[in-house]
């Protein structure tokens, strides 16, 4: 069976960790994003596989090639131009990416499925397939409910009693919310939706496709069945999603390590005395880790691989991305260090090299640098109350 | 070598304490020096309880951290009160909890609560 994953769009609400890889790469753990996708994709039979790439498209590409780690076979539809050397995205929008394939190769040429890349799911896509065969319908859109108070993020969708879809409202004020049932960006499609979507253009499935459909009393249905859907929209929603990971209650996504003792995975290679370093958990230490006597680990949380931490360092509730080095002087509570950006929960970011902070958290991989004046009067005082 | 962004300091009296609120969007490298010098001017002219408005200063390094640490350890050397600090920005009050600075400065949400502290 065909599927489509849609990977070309920028991430601008989860900058800046995506100024370093595009959304459906950003890492859940030890594995992209995407990654868990093509896994599910691949347990319900779906072999043949176009991923739309636009932003950062090459970290994709490169990482999945043609599929043959994975059991399933890939190719990508770029929807942009290499302009003086820099690969320009070019969005064609969600609908307007589908209809680019089709007119280049008349791929789809029975059902298909369309997953956006940003989002970790664990749905029953054979049952969402089976009703859709069975409802003959041009489009199935999957389903879920969401509390009020976060349906001004989603597009409304309103059904009769035999799931037909009236109405869409994009992205509603709470108080003029329809329902509190969303569309999850997961859809079903029988080829003849491009006799509605123009070619060459921008077309957006939810916002153009979807009205034209209803408009044309086309059979149309949404699916609402019971699944874990954690849409990684935000910073936020990332780090959630990571602390969720840790904790073992992401369906299907467990950390991969040796799980030296309940709670606490940790990857081989590494240089760490536990008898000396206190780790609560949950949390997982990468591949090729040093940690120091005198460390102190909070969970949920990730050191990632190759990462440094120096005695007297705290780690608490934080992702901390592969190959960072962590001063014993630093304090980190509830914060993702990734390459040079500091990031706290909320998205507020902290550049290491403008900030000049890399004597507290910087890459591992760097001859340290001597301390200025000010670096050593300020952990002199640090160290003179602790 | 950069050019830096003068720096312009409000000052309000509150009976002993003074009120320095930096009126630049940030602190840094090209300018820590100039506020320095400032701070410092105040406690040699005998100012002993000192309170940071940086309600304005959106941005520091840690050259700027470095100034503060400086101006806190004379204030405590002259016999001074502790330097207290107010309004800083989320950007600020990261760098001062990854530092540690956070445990051993006194940080205040505004400026009525550092006077009243």
């Amino acid at each position: 069976m065909k599927a489509v994953i849609l990977a070309g769009g920028k991430g601008t609400r989860v900058r800046p960790l995506t100024y370093i890889v595009p959304k459906p790469m950003v890492p859940i753990i030890d594995r992209p994003l995407m990654s868990i996708l093509i896994a599910l994709l691949k347990r319900h039979g779906f072999d043949e596989i176009v991923v739309t790439v636009g932003y950062l498209a090459g970290k994709i590409e490169e990482y999945f090639r043609n599929g043959v780690n994975y059991g399933v076979h890939i190719a990508y539809s770029l929807e942009g131009k290499v302009v003086k050397g820099e690969l320009v995205p070019m969005g064609l929008g969600s609908a307007g990416g589908l209809k680019k394939v089709q007119d280049f190769s008349g791929f789809f040429d029975d059902d298909f499925l369309v997953l956006c890349g940003d989002a970790i799911i664990d749905l029953d896509l054979t049952k969402v397939m089976d009703f859709h065969k069975s409802s003959q319908a041009v489009a199935t859109v999957v389903l879920k409910e969401v509390p009020k108070e976060e349906v001004y993020r989603y597009g409304v969708v309103v059904t009769d009693n035999d799931s037909k879809v009236l109405k869409f409202q994009e992205k509603p004020k709470i108080e003029e919310a329809l329902s509190n049932t969303i569309n999850t960006g997961i859809y079903v499609f029988n080829p003849r939706i491009f006799d509605y979507i123009p070619s060459g253009q921008e077309f957006d499935i939810g916002k153009d496709l979807l009205p034209r459909l209803v408009g044309a009393k086309e059979p149309f249905y949404g699916i609402n069945i019971p699944f874990q859907w954690l849409d990684i929209g935000t910073t936020p929603d990332y780090f959630k999603t990571i602390s969720m990971v840790i904790e073992g209650k992401v369906n299907g996504v467990n950390p991969y390590g040796k799980e030296i003792k309940p709670g606490v995975w940790v990857g081989i290679n590494t240089s760490i005395d536990f008898a000396k370093v206190e780790i609560v958990p949950p949390v997982y230490i990468g591949g090729s880790v040093k940690i120091e006597n005198g460390v102190k680990i909070i969970g949920p949380t990730m050191i990632g691989a190759g990462c440094i931490v120096e005695t007297g360092a705290y780690i608490e509730k934080s992702i901390i991305m592969d190959y960072t080095k962590v001063s014993g002087i630093a304090h980190l509570t509830e914060k993702i260090v990734a390459g040079k950006y500091l990031i706290n929960p909320f998205g507020i970011s902290l550049d290491i090299e403008e900030t000049d902070v890399g004597w507290i958290v910087d890459d591992a991989r760097k001859e340290a640098e001597g301390l200025s004046e000010e670096q050593r009067a300020i952990i002199e005082l640090i160290s003179s109350t602790r | 070598m950069q050019e830096g962004i003068k720096m312009e300091n409000k000052v309000e009296r509150y009976d002993d304490k003074i009120v320095v609120e930096p009126v630049a969007n940030r602190i840094d490298v090209t300018n820590a020096q100039e506020f320095k010098d400032f701070l410092v001017s105040l406690i040699g002219q005998g100012e002993r309880e000192l309170i940071l408005d940086l309600h304005q200063v959106e941005f520091m390094d840690s050259t700027a951290l470095g100034v503060i640490v400086s101006i806190f350890k004379r204030l405590k050397e002259a016999g001074g009160k502790d330097l207290k600090l107010c309004g800083l920005s989320e950007l600020v009050k990261e760098l001062f909890e990854i530092t540690r600075l956070h445990k051993v400065m006194k940080l205040f949400p505004s400026r009525e609560e550092a006077l009243a502290g």
